[in-house]
């Protein structure tokens, strides 16, 4: 007599998604929400290019290639973070390295604005100086909450209860999203011109 | 062991081409190569930038293609869309 053993079925992709499939949903709605964003600046670009394009000239393109090497950077540790914690040592140095490439990003952009700022330029002085400090300072607070689940990975690595692979992932996800958003920001604000 | 080795090189020469093309990006932007066709090139390196964030340091490459097809198709879809709002 034979009889047949069914294979349980495997992991569905979404249960496959590195860091579970919350954070995944949190980046599909923080990505729709800058791209919306992105799509208000193009659009409200093309009703006043000169203003526009005059007032990005005023921008440093050195400091914003600076930030985005930066960012990326920040990116790449917490990959290598989350393999060197897959792997079980040297986790931590990686996520500190990466809380600091986060660091040195606010360092560089407060420095930015505070030249905004002195120039006299506010919220309403014209569109794109709305939306230049409206989208870099709401991505600049995703940039400080990363600075602090970074942070908070590297004081727990290496503890006698460190972190699950999951929450590893899911802060590495979250970290990757930020750099996502500025890799974006970056052409549109400082590069683009028409 | 080696499949380790491998993702960390992977992951090295994600992060330099990422700089790379950053770098790429910054140097374009002079006027003397500013064309119409910028904003296109510009949008296009940010949007492959994108998918290799995705594909190497997000690890969807390898565990979830699905998710990769689905964040590519994304950038792809935003980068057209922007394009054609720029240009």
């Amino acid at each position: 007599m034979t009889t047949s053993v069914s294979e349980p079925p495997g992991p569905t992709w979404w249960q496959r998604l590195p860091g579970g499939s919350v954070i995944w949903i949190v980046v599909l709605a923080e990505l729709l929400t800058f791209f919306l964003f992105f799509a208000a600046y193009a659009a409200s670009y093309r009703s006043d290019p000169g203003v526009y394009a005059a007032s990005q000239a005023s921008l440093s393109r050195l400091s914003g290639a600076i930030n985005t090497a930066v960012l990326l950077t920040g990116s790449w540790m917490a990959a290598r973070g989350t393999l060197a914690h897959d792997q079980g040592s040297g986790a931590r140095g990686w996520w500190l390295g990466a809380a600091l490439t986060g660091v040195l990003f606010m360092g560089i952009k407060i420095s930015e604005y505070a030249h905004v700022f002195g120039a006299g330029i506010t919220l309403s002085t014209n569109g794109f100086w709305f939306f230049y400090l409206f989208l870099t300072m709401m991505h600049l607070a995703h940039v400080l909450a990363g600075i602090g689940f970074a942070g908070a990975l590297a004081l727990r690595a290496g503890s006698s209860e460190p972190s699950s692979l999951e929450t590893v992932e899911a802060t590495a996800t979250y970290w990757h999203l930020v750099d996502l958003i500025w890799i974006l920001l970056f052409p549109l604000l400082y590069l683009v011109r028409m | 062991m080696t499949n380790l080795r491998w993702r960390r090189r992977e992951m090295d020469v994600a992060w330099v081409l990422l700089v790379g093309l950053t770098l790429a990006m910054f140097l374009l932007d002079h006027e003397p190569l500013r064309r119409s066709g910028l904003v296109v090139m510009l949008l296009g390196m940010a949007v492959l930038k994108s998918v290799l964030i995705g594909a190497f340091f997000m690890g969807l490459g390898r565990a979830s293609r699905p998710a990769l097809a689905l964040l590519t198709a994304s950038f792809v879809t935003l980068g057209g869309m922007l394009t054609m709002l720029l240009i």
